[in-house]
């Protein structure tokens, strides 16, 4: 009798430990201060653009939030499902020069044309997803790089919606009828572009966020994850894993259209080079360096690599060693347009090196420690762990 | 005809220089197990450093052109020993055998970065001996650059040729591809064997590098690593490890492209000849996928 009774809370301690591994950091709160803390994000997606009046820290914002949808994309792709890609910018290309041709040339409303972005982001990756999939590793990523040159291609030859080589300027409209995110006005305050623009964006993100975490607790996303482990013991289980790869490139292709006609609505002007490698490569290492398979990494990784190159572009004055221009040249520095560069290399090198697990561990880590500093009983936990 | 003639010229000698990029590619998967991008900063460098050795410090061009490769190299053999060869089973799970690539990808946009800081942005002339010399052949005007691309990868290869199949380091470098533990074994030092392919690939990629650095109308310019990804092809055509399959991998990729740029008309749209060799690329990889699956599982590239 006595046994059993010091046995039993062992049991649930183990089970409870067990749940807490499937509760694992693709949750987008475990706990009640986390749930709080979404709350505060919602309020700060409308509170920041009103407040800060500040237009090229909200364009930043904005661009930020562009590039975590398309990132949120390749990370369900990349990060669940373990399949490697560099042709999100395609996608994204996809996305806003479908903006082009709905928002721009026919006019239509935010309601259709946005959605339709997203939808026409996932049939281009539908139509491309049975290529990629069949193969592995190496191959994955130099096919993916020739869809990246293709994509090029078929872009500047369709000049009708991209314009050709010399770019394309459409400005959608961002009316929701009873709220215009293209002109703002609260409380008799009119705002500026970029700040409605900003709250749909984030919305957009936080949508985005929100579905992705939600699928991932699903039986389609257990077989991603199933399939990024062991595809082999997955396709055993009776996970038809081509199906599953395949969805999630075509999710990942729907995100990166998404993020193309939020970049349309937010530059007015689009150019077939910028879907090029570059993006590609940018995109990727936003997913790695945020954190493959987390919720957050992809918001943490495009605030880390699209932020410090904007930000050591409008300060480069103050910072040592960065040339403004090549004006000055005899001097050696660093060139302001190079510092991009810099970084995504530095950073990708350093991350893998490490951290290998992605800066958002280290937001997990440090979100651990306050928690166990705030709550006594947790501490009791652990230590009746080793029994 | 002359035309033909003359677009099959700059076609091989273009090519040879992708089959040179791809050679250290397909050396580094051999020796080191891992796919490597970093030839790509190589062969950026190696055409810089070309040019600081023989313009701003005039040495002689041929001096240069070694000090460069052995700079490239012993650049490439302290990444392998301080960074690459720590990387093996890091990072997330669906990436951890792609480590080494993507810090070399890390490392070719520093690399970028790097010479736009030291040398600016502008296009230099390297200054080769050859200049812009063409030789006459009845109606057909042949480069002399092109000749001297064409002549010189030949020995380069010549020589990695008998490297690979006549001296004991090639033959431990071919036992370690194919068994690294069983090689290990036997008392083949896995460091060597690395040291040698970067030496190979060094040597290769400073000599391609300053090949497309001589183009006419080309240049020094920032984006010469660019090559890395447009000579991948080549690589994928010629089945990844294999020497010979290299050169035709990489002299149809040339072919393809300078025909294409040559022939195909107008209508095809701008842009038709590069992204052509990725059209035949895509199908290929489509059509055959398992065979090029099963050497990419026993790799584990």
């Amino acid at each position: 009798m006595a046994i059993t009774e010091t046995v039993k809370p062992v049991r649930t301690a183990h089970v409870q430990r067990e749940r807490s591994r499937t509760k694992d950091e693709s949750q987008l709160c475990v706990s009640k201060g986390q749930r709080i803390g979404l709350a505060v994000g919602f309020l700060l997606i409308f509170a920041v653009p009103l407040s800060v009046g500040n237009p090229f820290l909200i364009s930043l914002g904005v661009t930020i939030g562009i590039y975590a949808i398309a990132a949120i994309g390749l990370n369900v792709l990349s990060g669940y499902a373990g399949q490697i890609s560099l042709a999100q910018s395609v996608f994204v290309g996809v996305g806003a020069f479908a903006g082009v041709a709905l928002a721009g040339l026919a006019e239509l409303p935010l309601l259709v044309w946005l959605p339709a972005t997203f939808i026409i982001g996932g049939l281009a990756a539908a139509i491309v997803a049975p290529l990629t999939l069949r193969l592995k590793g190496v191959f994955q990523i130099v096919l993916s790089l020739g869809l990246i040159f293709v994509g090029t291609y078929i872009f500047v030859n369709s000049t009708v919606f991209t314009g050709g080589n010399s770019g394309i300027s459409a400005s959608p409209a961002l009316s929701l009828g009873f709220m215009d995110f293209g002109n703002l006005v609260v409380g008799g305050m009119a705002y500026g572009y970029q700040q409605g623009l900003f709250i749909l964006v984030w919305l957009c993100v936080a949508a985005s966020m929100i579905a992705v975490v939600n699928m991932h607790r699903t039986r389609f996303g257990r077989s991603m994850i199933a399939i990024r482990e062991a595809e082999t013991a997955a396709q055993i289980a009776g996970i038809n894993t081509n199906g599953v790869k395949v969805k999630a490139f075509i999710i990942a292709g729907a995100f990166g259209g998404l993020a193309g006609g939020l970049l349309l609505a937010q530059l007015r002007y689009v150019q077939t080079h910028q879907f090029g490698i570059n993006m590609g490569l940018e995109l990727l290492i936003i997913a790695v360096v945020g954190g493959l398979g987390t919720t957050w990494g992809p918001v943490i990784g495009a605030a880390i690599i699209s932020a410090i190159p904007v930000l050591a572009t409008q300060y480069a004055e103050y910072i040592p060693f960065l040339q403004e221009d090549f004006s000055q040249s005899g001097e050696i520095g660093i060139p302001v347009g190079q510092v991009g560069l810099l970084i995504y290399g530095l950073a990708l090198v350093l991350v893998m090196v490490f951290e290998p697990r992605g800066v958002s561990h280290w937001f997990k880590i440090g979100g651990e420690k306050l928690r166990s500093l705030g709550s006594g009983n947790r501490a009791v936990v652990d230590v009746r762990k080793p029994s | 005809m002359n035309n033909f003639i003359q677009l099959t010229a700059s076609g091989i000698s273009l090519g040879i220089l992708y089959a040179l990029v791809a050679i250290g590619f397909a050396v580094l998967l051999k020796a080191t197990g891992h796919f490597n991008m970093l030839p790509g900063a190589l062969v950026l460098l190696g055409a810089y450093l070309t040019y600081q050795f023989h313009v701003l410090w005039s040495l002689g061009f041929i001096l240069a052109v070694a000090l460069a490769a052995v700079v490239c190299t012993a650049l490439g053999i302290l990444g392998e020993r301080y960074l690459f060869s720590k990387l093996s089973g890091k990072g997330h799970k669906s990436i951890e055998h792609l480590s080494v690539l993507l810090v070399s990808l890390g490392l070719i946009s520093i690399a970028q970065a790097a010479v736009v800081s030291i040398w600016g942005p502008l296009n230099y002339l390297i200054n080769d001996p050859w200049g812009l010399d063409v030789v006459r052949l009845g109606g057909v005007a042949i480069a002399v650059r092109d000749i001297w691309a064409v002549v010189l990868s030949l020995g380069l290869l010549g020589i990695f040729y008998y490297i690979i199949q006549h001296t004991r380091v090639g033959v431990g470098m071919r036992a370690a591809a194919n068994d690294p533990e069983a090689a290990r074994a036997q008392g083949i030092n896995p460091h060597v064997i690395s040291a040698t392919a970067w030496a190979m690939c060094g040597a290769a990629s400073v000599l391609a590098g300053m090949m497309l650095a001589t183009e006419i109308g080309g240049g020094l310019v920032p984006t010469l690593d660019q090559v890395a990804f447009t000579a991948l092809p080549a690589l994928i055509l010629g089945g990844l490890s294999s020497l010979p399959g290299c050169i035709y991998g990489g002299l149809a990729l040339g072919l393809v492209q300078t025909y294409a740029s040559g022939y195909v008309p107008e209508s095809f749209g701008q842009g038709f000849a590069s992204a052509l060799p990725w059209v035949v690329l895509i199908l290929l990889l489509v059509v055959k996928p398992s065979g090029f699956a099963k050497t990419l599982e026993t790799r584990r590239a």
